[in-house]
């Protein structure tokens, strides 16, 4: 029987030191499903991705991907997904190019049919830059070649986190549009961002989380249910939960 | 000016935080500039008053001339390429960039910064001049003034060449460029060295080599040449001092106008024309990605090439063969360690992007090893052939190609256990080594060729000791034997670093 859920983790934590970044986190993700995760600066959403991706290990706890299980099967799990981290970081010495050329041989793609893929990516994207160092890209350039270097993948999971930062608004537009377009199709997406109205908008279902701990959890009606003030917006209700509403007294302040 | 001098106080601040960073509580500021100058320029100084005060007078105005001509070329070559590196490599030019002040002024600020780099060159022009001066009975103080002169006249040239630099090529090409440019005239200068001996063993070689120079510095010491100029204004004549501040003050104008235009922040990479795909896959990506990056650093291009050029010079000048060889073999099995953790280096720059990837880390760190190990064999292979094919050296000296090539394995394996185990280390700065892990991969790496190629030399040497081949080859065995002991050793400490890189 297919497994009903792409991305599992249980009772997931991971301490730095003294410090718990993620504790006792748990999730169960469907397949064609958008998951926003959503928490303050430090709150570990990071940390969270990072092992949901392989690249930590967790202190505690298990992550299933795709039903494999991360601490079995890694590569496995690593061909079938796509990550864009918070920091585009790309070998600053190659071309453009030669960085889609070393995705393409790393993950050994059919080489014709993915650079077709490319050439669309590239133009709606606005991308003419690839014949240049990565180094002397904006964050946004690098930005954007990391999304269409996951995007041209077809991952059947996908982790971005804050994937529209630094980004210019029609990128951000598309980001959206295409995102919504692959999870009709089937691939799960797990993404983190700041900017409430993008997850408001365009998630199924939305995971709060502060200080490490998953706080609320569910579609946008079942989070305005547990607001005790009877909040609409996200973003109050993100507020409430992570004890940050008020602000009054700091805005007074600096009048 | 007045923004320029706000930097500049900027500069000593931050170097002050840095100082006390390490526990020192001493505000360097200027003297960090002056250090090197005094610790250079003295005993030059004074070597060159004694050596121009017994020379005849166009003896010491070629020789004075030399020394201008050869730090002045040093210095620019040195500093020129410093000032495009730190103008585009450093962080702050972006915050730099959103304050009120002129492009020319961070250029400047820039330039200042990187000063200190290439103050030793400077050292030797003041005290040459103040010496050359004091020999010819003008004084010092007339010394001082050309000197100072002349210094602000090599600055702007740097300055010009800085700016052009900067104006035409993109961040990334010009940082190559300015590494490669300053490691290569270091290179140069080394090879130079060792070519150009003049017999200074009798008068008459002494005398001869001067003759020759004249006739290629006569040129120098006209006044088409800065040095004649220089010359001309501790001399005492005016044509010197306009000539000098006539051609700084217009290629000042020049830096001025050419900096107020550079597009520091953005770069050149947009290209309109499709980017080309290479047609077929690469079955060892991470193989062709490490030799792509490796070829682009100048300094690991630096460290390939000086193995080979300097023992080169040795073979071909000096026909020790023997000699080359085992320099090569030193000098290789230490720059096999920086390689391998150079390009290491470059996957901790994008961490966590390798550890996304559907592929062991084993796999990407065995490159790391590899590669230096192949180059490095390669130009031992190199050397040894061009050896027995020219100098007709003994043949056995071929069993030396595994075992030194073995020797360069260790060495990189022996460097990688080092990050590995303390993979938090600063990776920002071009050495990562800790003095300690220097000394032991200096020490083990350079002992273990050592204990390899001297037998062996000892052995093919007319006087050696032809007779005892079983004792001679024997040492290179055990060496041989240890480095692989060393070897399992240190490949199961790198197996256990794997697991906790994250």
């Amino acid at each position: 029987m297919e497994n009903l859920y792409t991305i599992e983790a249980y009772n997931l934590s991971r301490k730095f030191g003294e410090v718990i970044a993620v504790d006792n986190v748990n999730l169960k993700i469907k397949k064609g499903e958008i998951y926003g995760f959503l928490g303050p600066n430090g709150a570990g959403k990071t940390t969270t991705i990072r092992m949901l991706t392989g690249t930590l290990r967790p202190t505690l706890g298990r992550v299933k991907i795709l039903g494999l299980d991360m601490s079995i099967s890694e590569i496995e799990i690593k061909k079938s997904i796509g990550v864009v981290p918070d920091e585009p970081r790309i070998y600053e010495n190659l071309k453009g190019k030669e960085f889609i050329d070393f995705i393409i041989d790393i993950y050994r793609l059919d080489r014709r049919k993915i650079l077709e893929r490319l050439k669309d990516l590239c133009e709606a994207f606005n991308i003419d830059y690839l014949d240049g160092y990565v180094g002397d890209y904006s964050h946004g350039m690098k930005q954007k070649l990391m999304v269409v270097s996951v995007l041209l993948r077809n991952p059947k999971v996908m982790f971005l986190d804050e994937p529209t930062v630094g980004l210019d608004a029609k990128s951000v537009r598309l980001i959206k549009m295409l995102l919504k377009r692959y999870s009709e199709d089937g691939t799960t997406i797990f993404m983190t961002t700041h900017i409430l109205e993008v997850a408001e908008k365009m998630c199924d279902r939305i995971g709060i989380i502060n200080q490490g701990k998953l706080i609320a959890e569910g579609t946008l009606d079942e989070l305005r249910a547990l607001s005790s003030e009877g909040y609409i917006s996200l973003e109050d209700l993100f507020l409430e939960l992570t004890g940050q509403e008020d602000v009054s007294d700091i805005l007074e302040a600096l009048q | 000016m007045k923004e320029f001098f706000i930097l500049f106080k900027y500069i000593s601040l931050s170097k002050t935080r840095r100082i006390k960073e390490r526990r020192f509580k001493i505000n360097l500021g200027w003297i960090s500039y002056i250090i090197p100058v005094i610790v250079f320029g003295l005993p030059v100084g004074l070597i060159m008053y004694r050596l121009l005060k017994t020379l005849p007078m166009p003896l010491a105005d070629i020789f004075f001339s030399m020394f201008i001509i050869s730090s002045s070329f040093l210095f620019i070559l040195s500093y020129a390429p410093t000032i495009v590196f730190n103008l585009y490599g450093s962080s702050d030019v972006y915050f730099l960039l959103t304050l009120p002040i002129k492009r020319s002024s961070i250029f400047l600020f820039k330039a200042i910064d990187s000063l200190v780099y290439s103050s030793p060159a400077i050292g030797f022009i003041f005290p040459i001049c103040i010496a050359y001066s004091v020999a010819i009975g003008m004084g010092w103080f007339i010394g001082l003034i050309a000197g100072m002169l002349f210094i602000v006249f090599l600055l702007v040239i740097s300055f010009f060449f800085g700016a052009l630099v900067s104006k035409v090529m993109s961040r990334t090409s010009a940082k190559i460029l300015s590494n490669f440019i300053y490691l290569l005239s270091i290179l140069v200068y080394v090879i130079i060295l060792n070519v150009i001996k003049p017999d200074t063993t009798t008068q008459e070689g002494i005398r001869q080599f001067i003759i020759n120079s004249k006739r290629y510095l006569d040129s120098a010491l006209s006044y088409f040449s800065p040095a004649g100029w220089l010359i001309s204004v501790i001399k005492g004549e005016s044509i010197g001092y306009l000539l000098i501040l006539g051609m700084s003050l217009l290629l000042g104008l020049l830096v001025y106008n050419i900096t107020n235009t550079l597009v520091i922040e953005s770069s050149s990479s947009r290209n309109s024309k499709r980017a080309s795909f290479s047609k077929s896959s690469s079955s060892s990506p991470f193989f062709v990605k490490d030799l792509k990056l490796l070829f682009r650093d100048p300094q690991a291009i630096y460290m390939l090439l000086y193995s080979i050029a300097f023992p080169s010079v040795m073979l071909i000048v000096n026909k020790s063969y023997t000699g080359a060889l085992l320099v090569m073999a030193m000098i290789a099995s230490f720059y096999c360690s920086y390689i391998a953790v150079h390009l290491l280096v470059s996957e901790k720059k994008v961490w966590p992007f390798p550890k996304l990837l559907p592929i062991k880390l084993t796999s990407i760190l065995i490159w790391k090893v590899l590669i230096p190990f192949l180059l490095y064999s390669f130009l031992y292979l190199i050397l040894i052939v061009i050896s027995i094919s020219l100098f007709n050296l003994d043949r056995i000296i071929l069993f030396t190609i595994p075992m030194v090539s073995l020797a360069f394995l260790y060495s990189g394996i022996l460097a990688i256990n080092f990050v590995l185990k303390d993979p938090k280390r600063d990776v920002s700065s071009r050495n990562v080594f800790r003095t300690s892990e220097v000394f032991i991969i200096e020490g083990v790496t350079m002992g273990i060729v050592a204990g390899i190629i001297v037998p062996f030399i000892i052995y093919i040497t007319p006087s050696g000791l032809q007779g005892s081949f079983k004792i001679v080859i024997g040492i290179p065995v055990i060496v041989l034997l240890s480095i692989i002991y060393l070897s399992r050793r240190t490949l199961k400490s790198i197996a256990e670093a794997i697991n906790s890189w994250e």
